[in-house]
């Protein structure tokens, strides 16, 4: 019993997945219940498949990920704001179109004959491949968004309850709303290395979605968001590891079983 | 600001040399080339009731607006206390949200606090206090979207009560509230007025705006501002409410309906 626990942690490589998937469930769970009470859980994936073609360009041309990653967010997040003042036919539609454009842009790119074979990689993550400099940085940007989750909640809590009162509360809902934004894109770029640009929003909305039905405290819920997300994310990898399954995706799969097992949970609770 | 948190709760003081809490003067307020109201002019004392009537898209919700800061006047001024508290309708607020009524009144500690700054031991004592001020003491660990509708607006007004709000602004609060609840805020707006903060309270309701020491009728102009008895009569209300009044029988112009008055 022990061994089958341990076995799965024997090489470097998969201690390094271990940390990634702690990394990005500290992030997902704690962020993604601001994306559910802000409701950016379609904008969170809108701009996660858009950044596509930033990233199979920066594969194309040799440069490190996360920074093609980075400017594939920006061009995204562009591309969606212009898509969304779009009136003629909707921002929902506008929005939609934009963003399956791009990915198919860098589909496109990646199955050109130039592109190394990289685009599964890509499009569902490679939490077994992470280098340290890749934790390195992850670390820092799950840090950064957790220190400015901490130090934004009074004014996160503000907005969120009551956005027509946040002016006469000395809070400006359209700063806190962009705020956030960059918490999303940053967490976006923390959780597409390891469960690729197609399984990211698994991490940003499952384990908030599954704590809120448990929970009935934000503190609490962003706590049991964030086990959550480190339980399922460890209980993927075994999954992984003895199932022989993607690593990604037997995360992201651990994750939307989490959130039905809470479902379950709370409907039993009545 | 800086002030003493720990300290007794000044008194609030008029902060205008004509002694208003709030005033207007010739106030245009607009959104973009839409002009929403205009014409505004008014003075409110300290510890005076307002009743600002209107229809729909009058203006009063632009107002509020305006009296916060939130909205920069196109024409005019608006004399406004740094700590104007709004007590929306609860329903704009998010029932789902999964606070209690402690943390709802706790959050107007974050008006004092600069944008980095958690509240603290103190603000959670003045929350507490603010609750038990009004009458919701034992309901505090209660999650906000589980109270009664008259419930959820008196910790909204304890919200702004911890905020020290000079000058309260409540949109509709007595809408969707049984006679019971209605009675209850009505008492705890008279000892708000009573301690000197001025209260306008945006209302469809006419007769409940008699009892007020001041009306203001809004219908993209502001058509009347004075004492109840004098402003309330039946030509103001049709200008208020564009002619489409309702006059009850017998009532003298004291059972007067405006058209929206059965929409809440």
């Amino acid at each position: 019993m022990l061994h089958a626990l341990i076995d799965p942690w024997r090489e470097p490589i998969d201690v390094r997945a271990l940390v990634e998937v702690v990394l990005l469930g500290a992030t997902g769970g704690a962020l993604g219940c601001w994306i559910l009470f802000y409701r950016l859980a379609y904008s969170a994936e809108s701009l996660a498949h858009a950044l596509l073609p930033g990233l199979v360009i920066a594969a194309l041309a040799g440069a490190p990920l996360v920074l093609g990653g980075a400017v594939g967010l920006v061009v995204a997040a562009i591309g969606v704001a212009l898509a969304g003042r779009t009136p003629a036919i909707g921002s929902d539609t506008a929005v939609a179109v934009v963003v399956t454009g791009l990915l198919g842009l860098g589909a496109l790119l990646a199955l050109s004959p130039a592109t190394p074979a990289r685009l599964q990689e890509l499009l569902f993550g490679d939490v077994l491949g992470v280098s340290d400099g890749d934790l390195l940085l992850a670390g820092g940007l799950a840090a950064i968004v957790l220190v400015a989750l901490a130090v934004l909640h009074p004014s996160l809590l503000v907005v969120g309850f009551d956005r027509s009162s946040a002016p006469a509360l000395g809070r400006s809902a359209l700063a806190v709303d962009v705020a956030l934004g960059v918490l999303v894109a940053l967490a976006i770029l923390v959780a597409v290395q390891g469960l690729g640009n197609l399984l990211v929003v698994a991490v940003l909305v499952a384990p908030a979605a599954a704590a809120r039905r448990l929970t009935r405290r934000v503190p609490t819920m962003m706590a049991a968001a964030v086990a959550i997300a480190i339980v399922a994310g460890i209980a993927g990898l075994y999954a992984s590891f003895y199932l022989d399954t993607a690593g990604g995706a037997s995360i992201a799969g651990a994750l939307v079983l989490a959130y039905a097992g809470a479902q379950v949970v709370s409907g039993v609770r009545g | 600001m800086s002030e003493d948190r720990a300290g007794p709760v000044p008194a609030p003081a008029a902060r205008t040399a004509s002694g208003a809490a709030v005033a207007c003067e010739e106030v245009v307020l607009a959104y973009g080339a839409r002009t929403a109201v205009g014409g505004v002019t008014f003075a409110v004392r300290p510890g005076e009731r307002v009743a600002v009537l209107g229809p729909n898209g009058g203006g009063k919700t632009t107002l509020f607006r305006a009296l916060t800061g939130e909205l920069e006047p196109v024409a005019g001024r608006v004399v406004a206390p740094a700590r104007c508290g709004v007590v929306p309708q609860t329903e704009r607020s998010r029932l789902d949200f999964p606070v209690s009524a402690l943390d709802v009144a706790l959050m107007g500690a974050v008006s004092r606090l600069a944008w980095w700054r958690w509240p603290g031991r103190a603000d959670r004592e003045r929350a507490r206090a603010a609750l038990a001020r009004v009458g919701l003491g034992e309901l505090a660990g209660e999650t906000f979207g589980a109270l009664s509708g008259g419930q959820r607006q008196r910790v909204l007004i304890a919200r702004a009560l911890v905020q020290d709000a000079d000058v309260l602004l409540l949109d509709e609060p007595f809408s969707g509230l049984d006679t019971r609840s209605a009675e209850l805020v009505m008492a705890l707006l008279d000892d708000l007025a009573a301690e000197g903060r001025a209260i306008l309270i945006a209302t469809h309701d006419v007769d409940q705006a008699r009892v007020w020491d001041l009306v203001l009728c809004l219908n993209r102009v502001q058509v009347a501002f004075g004492p109840p008895a004098e402003t309330l009569t039946l030509a103001t209300l049709e200008r208020t409410y564009g002619g489409a009044i309702v006059e009850l029988p017998g009532a003298a112009g004291h059972g007067v309906l405006p058209p929206h008055h059965h929409d809440h």
